[in-house]
């Protein structure tokens, strides 16, 4: 993992004690909430429907278990002991006071974490693929390349005051986990012809209330040049995007009005007039940052594992578990374990202080101290042991987090929705919590196979509504909480945006549509085909027809 | 006129966000404010809408609270009710976990159950 050097340390013990004296000065009547307002959001401090909200950078989704167990300690001493973690792989607590603020910033700056770039039009928290450094499929690291750009744009001087906010995700590996081709930039590690590895660049994704799958404007940007082509892509952008109006401010409304190959061609003019004076990332740098994510050291290990074999055998709750929640890893032996935050009646994406802990004392004694965030909003142990997987399952088991369903239809991303949110105009958590207890039997989980139902509560799409295989937006309908449905919605590689079904269904009436269209779906699919694949087959009308078509009945009951 | 939120029918309450902590207030008859909708002054008349707004706009100044503001009620036979789904929700706090939001903050101060 990354560790501060003695510049991160000054620069973050310096911005938690400029804030500690901002919240003094706002306290003391120095400052007004107008001027005190935009200091609070630079350091991650909104004020949301019931309490202030903190939201806190977890870069690259990479925790260490001291991390965890310290954000287990904030939620407990100055929240409500639990913490939410969200779609951009970052932590929020719900209820910090204000006066427990700096507190809260020095705590967090002791293992080396801050709230700094979560709000505001900057660059914010890079993503990145949860499964790096460790996936089967991997080309690279795409974690060094991550930190290199948190590192570039961190109180960069010339991008704190973009039009919109700008985000950034990066993967290295084919199968796309990290959502690349709706942010703002996505950058895709891969190999050249002579087996050179850079970047695919893609530009202009995103999602909100104008959603836009990103374009590639370079399938091979050599690693050297990275910094120098952000560079011009944030300075074409920094120039050209609109600021007289706040939705059409995001690079991707820019990006669509000039068209992708006429502002490629602007990113190359300003990228080859710039070169000499930009940002150079020569290779020693990036060796030196490589070594932070070093891999950890991995017995010699036989890439099956017998007594695995036989707990699989012999405990059903236990193979359910590994054949939903693993993924392969690239050393044999080992495994990528998903942990579910997706458990019944618990917000997607919730954590208690005490499973925080659990997690942590987890990863400490099975996965070398190291955790991760997803952007689906479930945590990562990502070097566990094939022998060591029931040990862990166990462990999970009693702190209630060993629910097998990850990739399944309860593995549902929401939004905090209108039950915490300031912007919302419908509640998101509720409709999680009705889905999962209609699907609750897990066996009928695995025999619907996966399917990603992702729930947003208002246009601003933080639940990633437009990229679900089903998704849901809440609307607000003449004061009633309305939900309209898209299908065919993709965040992998194969990226797409959902298509409206059709007319929006009351609060009572979404579950029985999203069953609705689950049955659709196990009464025409082939054999072993996904969701998506059977949707991308049929069409949308064949699950309309059913919906609405043979029975005008969920209009009778609520549709409008 | 004001009174204790107890006429029949719809009106209007000031409500705002507490600075310290940010809890959802109410501005009360007597001028002070209250983590509980019942305790709202109900407002039937605009000049007394603007009145409240103007006392509230005061505490605003003196660093009390933060983004006042008017909001739509009914009174009904169960008492106050906010009349838009988002007003109910942060009369009531969140719709889910309960057990865990309705607990106190591990150390700031217990918002109080009365006025602040």
């Amino acid at each position: 993992m990354y560790r501060y050097d003695e510049f991160d340390h000054a620069l973050v013990a310096e911005r938690t004690e400029q804030f500690r004296g901002q919240v003094a000065r706002r306290l003391g009547g120095e400052l007004t909430e107008e001027e005190f307002r935009p200091l609070r959001l630079m350091n991650g401090l909104y004020l949301q429907l019931h309490a202030y909200m903190l939201r806190v950078a977890i870069p690259y989704g990479t925790l260490s278990a001291r991390q965890m167990r310290q954000l287990a300690h904030i939620a407990r001493t100055y929240d409500r002991g639990y913490g939410h973690f969200t779609t951009r792989q970052n932590i929020q607590f719900n209820w910090p006071s204000l006066v427990d603020t700096p507190d809260i910033l020095e705590a967090l700056a002791e293992v080396e974490m801050h709230a700094i770039q979560t709000s505001g039009n900057c660059i914010r928290n890079v993503t990145a693929d949860p499964y790096a450094g460790v996936a089967a499929d991997e080309i690279e690291d795409p974690r060094v390349y991550a930190e290199i750009v948190r590192q570039w744009s961190t109180l960069h001087p010339e991008f704190s005051f973009l039009p919109r906010k700008f985000k950034i995700a990066v993967t290295g590996s084919p199968h796309d986990r990290a959502a690349i081709r709706v942010h703002d930039i996505g950058l895709v590690l891969r190999r050249d012809p002579s087996g050179a590895v850079g970047f695919e660049v893609v530009v202009g994704g995103g999602q909100g209330r104008t959603p836009v799958i990103g374009v590639t404007i370079r399938d091979f940007l050599p690693k050297r040049d990275l910094l120098a082509y952000l560079e011009a892509i944030l300075r074409v952008y920094n120039m050209l995007g609109r600021r007289d109006n706040i939705f059409k401010a995001r690079i991707k409304i820019l990006v669509q009005s000039v068209g992708g190959a006429r502002f490629a061609a602007m990113v190359e003019d300003e990228f080859s007039q710039a070169r000499e004076t930009s940002a150079d990332l020569p290779a020693e740098e990036i060796h030196r940052i490589r070594r932070y994510f070093a891999p950890p050291a991995y017995e010699t290990l036989p890439s099956a594992d017998f007594s695995l074999a036989t707990h699989r055998r012999a405990e059903r709750d236990f193979d359910l578990w590994c054949r939903s929640n693993l993924a392969p890893h690239k050393q044999p032996g080992y495994a990528i374990a998903v942990i579910s935050l997706k458990p019944e009646d618990v917000p997607p994406g919730d954590a208690t202080a005490d499973q925080m802990d659990a997690a942590a004392a987890l990863a400490e004694r099975y996965s070398f101290g190291e955790l991760r965030v997803t952007h689906e909003q479930n945590l990562v142990l990502p070097h566990v042991r094939l022998d060591d997987l029931h040990a862990v399952w166990q462990g999970l088991t009693q702190a209630g987090l060993a629910t097998a369903n990850v990739g399944l239809v309860s593995d549902i991303i929401a939004c905090p929705g209108l039950d915490y949110c300031n912007l919302a105009n419908a509640r998101s958590i509720p409709v999680a919590e009705r889905i999962w207890n209609r699907f609750r039997d897990l066996d009928r989980q695995h025999a619907i196979g996966e399917l990603k139902i992702k729930i947003s509560g208002c246009i601003n799409a933080c639940g990633h509504h437009h990229v679900g295989h089903i998704g849901i937006l809440g609307v607000d309908r003449k004061g009633e909480e309305h939900y309209q449905i898209t299908l065919g919605g993709d965040a992998s590689e194969t990226a797409a945006l959902g298509q409206v079904i059709g007319p929006s269904f009351s609060s009572e009436r979404v579950v029985d549509a999203v069953e609705n269209i689950v049955e659709t779906y196990l009464q025409l699919r082939s054999a072993g085909e996904r969701f998506i694949e059977t949707y991308r087959r049929i069409g949308l009308q064949p699950f309309k027809d059913r919906l609405y078509g043979s029975a005008g009945k969920e209009r009778r009951h609520g549709a409008a | 006129m004001t009174t204790n939120a107890t006429s029949a029918g719809h009106g209007r309450i000031v409500t705002a966000n507490r600075l310290t902590d940010g809890a959802v207030v109410y501005l009360t008859p007597d001028g002070r404010w209250s983590r509980r909708i019942e305790h709202a002054a109900f407002i039937m008349e605009e000049p007394d809408e603007k009145r409240l707004l103007a006392a509230a706009d005061e505490d605003l100044r003196s660093r009390r609270i933060v983004g006042p503001y008017a909001m739509d009620v009914a009174h009904t036979a169960e008492g106050v009710r906010a009349l838009s789904e988002r007003e109910r929700i942060r009369a009531a706090g969140p719709s889910v976990q309960q057990a865990l939001w309705a607990q106190p903050r591990g150390r700031a101060m217990t918002p109080s159950e009365g006025s602040s």
